[in-house]
């Protein structure tokens, strides 16, 4: 527009250009620091929201409960403290088999025999749910899970000192599995086929569908039912320290399940804090050059700006004018650090070294992201309108 | 619009005032669209003054000066800016032309200010009836007192109005260009309905003046 033109040769807006490029380069290093941060933590709860909120708590086993199994199981009363602790969204005690389990796995190359036990939650616990996972009666084969360490274990340990092949995790759910379950005297014993359909982070035992389990434990059990010694629970916050202290106190531990993010959370939150409140300090930094380079140019002018009113330019055209002057330069600052977030973004997603971690980062921006850019250029917007129109009243 | 005095005295010349008769000062006045008033006095009695109350640029009086019934001094600037740019317009004494800019781009700030009330031919014409048409592309600062003051007044008619105020607008032209510009600023009057007020030192014949004040 020609009107722009004009105030454009009339108001010199190149009064203090080095601070202010000076101020751009600062802001967007704070808005780097600051959406980085909120990256980092937009993604942290992005895992954590997926599949990170169960925990599975124990009771820290002492010299005292040696030999006494019922003071490291969890008693009703206890359960029910879990649950009236408000920490927590939903729990359930991990039920174990009350009958006797062997395991055979008929193959020549991988002679197997050993005793064992089953566990089994409710499947809205799991982490996993291999396919065909649900039992009905009358059903002779059934399907497990097994936990990622004790695969681990075999393959990087076992195997090695046996001279026995190695397995991958595609392998594993081949190898079929012979599971015979019998009372005490094996007067009754029924033998099902199976597999090991998934592996699980969240478990350390093997587990089967828990209609298998109500179903044996009622023909076959022949253990008195005992209170569960470990408690699946869906955390509202699994990095909560309040929580934390909350079970220490208990003589509880919360050192199995996805517990590894726990631990990561507090990590996020040291770095999450340092970036922001860097990113703050430079956010108000360049905040404040940009105001100054905004009165500096308005006193500059202040001749100009005077008569321009006088011959009726409105101060809304005039700080319309300014504000077109600074706002371009925020809005290519934010796009451009986003733009360099979100390649970052796509870079971590592709990222062999954690999707090998089981970190399975989204290619997208978290949407907090968006929203503090968004906000950030808000606060940006009104401060430069409030600073231009102050100074335009104070010199009209 | 109607421009209002009531009992206007400016404060830097209050005592000279109370001591002489004025048609203006100390009076019940109002200025309306269609009015062509001259206000003649000699120097130092307050013109220029009275062209800035009227513009609302000083408010060193006592007194009211009334924008349709409203104390000036009391409409906010962003409504004062919206007048000046469709109803008051003025030529300064002292022409205030932006040094730097050319003849041409002073007379576009005013023509683009708001809606342009002409197009840009518009410019060229009156360039061409009062001879500065070889000057438009020239900083306005090397141009001559009568050709600066031919700008002011082409930039002056750039935007609609109701009142225009002049003060003392011919006063570095000769006596065929004042003749020219009195002749280009009634037709622009007339088109618009609207009236000017007009200060000067001395008689003259070149407008159908409504009323002669005394200031």
């Amino acid at each position: 527009m020609l009107f722009n033109k004009l105030l454009k040769k009339i108001i010199n807006t190149s009064v203090g250009k080095t601070n202010f490029w000076l101020a751009t380069i600062g802001l967007a290093l704070s808005l780097l620091l600051i959406l980085a941060a909120v990256q980092l933590k937009g993604n942290f709860n992005r895992l954590k929201g997926n599949k990170t909120q169960y925990l599975v708590i124990g009771k820290t086993i002492t010299n005292e409960m040696m030999g006494n199994i019922n003071k490291s199981s969890f008693t009703i009363a206890e359960i029910e403290e879990l649950r009236q602790s408000n920490f927590f969204d939903s729990l359930q005690g991990i039920k174990t088999s009350l009958f006797k389990v062997k395991l055979d796995i008929p193959v020549n190359t991988l002679p197997l025999s050993t005793d064992m036990y089953f566990e089994s939650v409710p499947d809205a616990y799991l982490d996993i749910m291999p396919t065909d996972w649900q039992w009905k009666e009358g059903q002779d084969y059934i399907k497990g899970i097994a936990p990622r360490f004790l695969v681990d274990m075999y393959n990087y340990g076992f195997a090695v000192g046996q001279q026995l092949p190695q397995i991958s995790e595609a392998t594993i759910s081949t190898i079929p599995l012979n599971f015979t379950i019998s009372n005490k005297d094996g007067s009754q014993k029924l033998v099902f086929k199976g597999n090991i359909g998934a592996l699980s982070n969240r478990f350390m035992s093997i587990l089967v569908p828990e209609s298998f389990m109500n179903w044996a434990n009622a023909n076959f059990g022949f253990i008195e039912a005992k209170p569960a010694t470990r408690v699946v629970a869906k955390a509202k916050d699994p990095t909560s320290t309040a929580m934390n202290k909350f079970l220490k106190q208990k003589g509880m531990k919360t050192d199995y399940g996805d517990s590894r993010y726990s631990q990561y959370g507090f990590i996020i939150k040291v770095v999450e804090t340092i970036a922001k409140v860097n990113g703050a300090i430079f956010f108000g930094f360049a905040l404040l050059v940009f105001m100054m380079f905004i009165q500096l140019t308005i006193i500059n002018a202040k001749q100009e700006i005077h008569l321009l009113t006088t011959l009726g330019t409105s101060p809304k055209q005039l700080q319309k004018f300014l504000m077109k002057k600074i706002i371009p330069i925020y809005s290519i600052t934010i796009g451009a650090i986003l733009l360099v977030l979100s390649v970052v973004q796509y870079l971590l997603s592709v990222n062999n070294g954690l999707r090998s971690n089981e970190i399975l980062l989204s290619p997208v921006l978290p949407f907090q992201v968006f929203l503090v850019a968004g906000l950030l250029f808000a606060v940006l917007w009104v401060i430069n309108l409030i600073t231009i129109k102050k100074h335009i009243r104070k010199t009209i | 619009m109607t421009i209002s005095l009531e009992n206007l005295i400016p404060v830097p010349l209050k005592e000279k005032i109370l001591k002489r008769q004025s048609d203006v000062w100390n009076n019940h006045i109002e200025f309306k669209p269609g009015d062509l008033v001259k206000i003649k006095a000699p120097s130092g009695t307050g013109k220029t003054t009275l062209i800035h109350y009227l513009y609302a640029i000083r408010n060193d009086y006592e007194g009211k000066v009334l924008y349709n019934q409203m104390p000036c001094n009391t409409i906010d600037i962003e409504e004062i800016s919206l007048l000046r740019q469709n109803k008051l317009s003025v030529i300064f004494q002292d022409l205030r032309l932006f040094q730097h800019l050319t003849a041409l781009e002073n007379i576009e700030l005013k023509r683009n200010m708001q809606k342009p009330y002409y197009p840009i031919e518009r410019v060229q014409e009156m360039a061409e009836l009062l001879g500065i048409t070889h000057i438009l592309q020239q900083p306005a600062k090397i141009c001559s007192y009568g050709e600066q003051q031919r700008i002011a007044i082409i930039r002056a008619l750039m935007q609609p109005f109701e009142i225009l105020l002049m003060d003392e607008p011919f006063s570095h032209l000769d006596q065929e260009n004042s003749k020219k510009a009195a002749r280009l600023i009634a037709e622009e009057c007339a088109k618009r309905h609207a009236g000017f007020v007009l200060t000067d030192l001395d008689e003259d014949e070149h407008f159908a003046y409504t009323r002669y004040l005394h200031l």
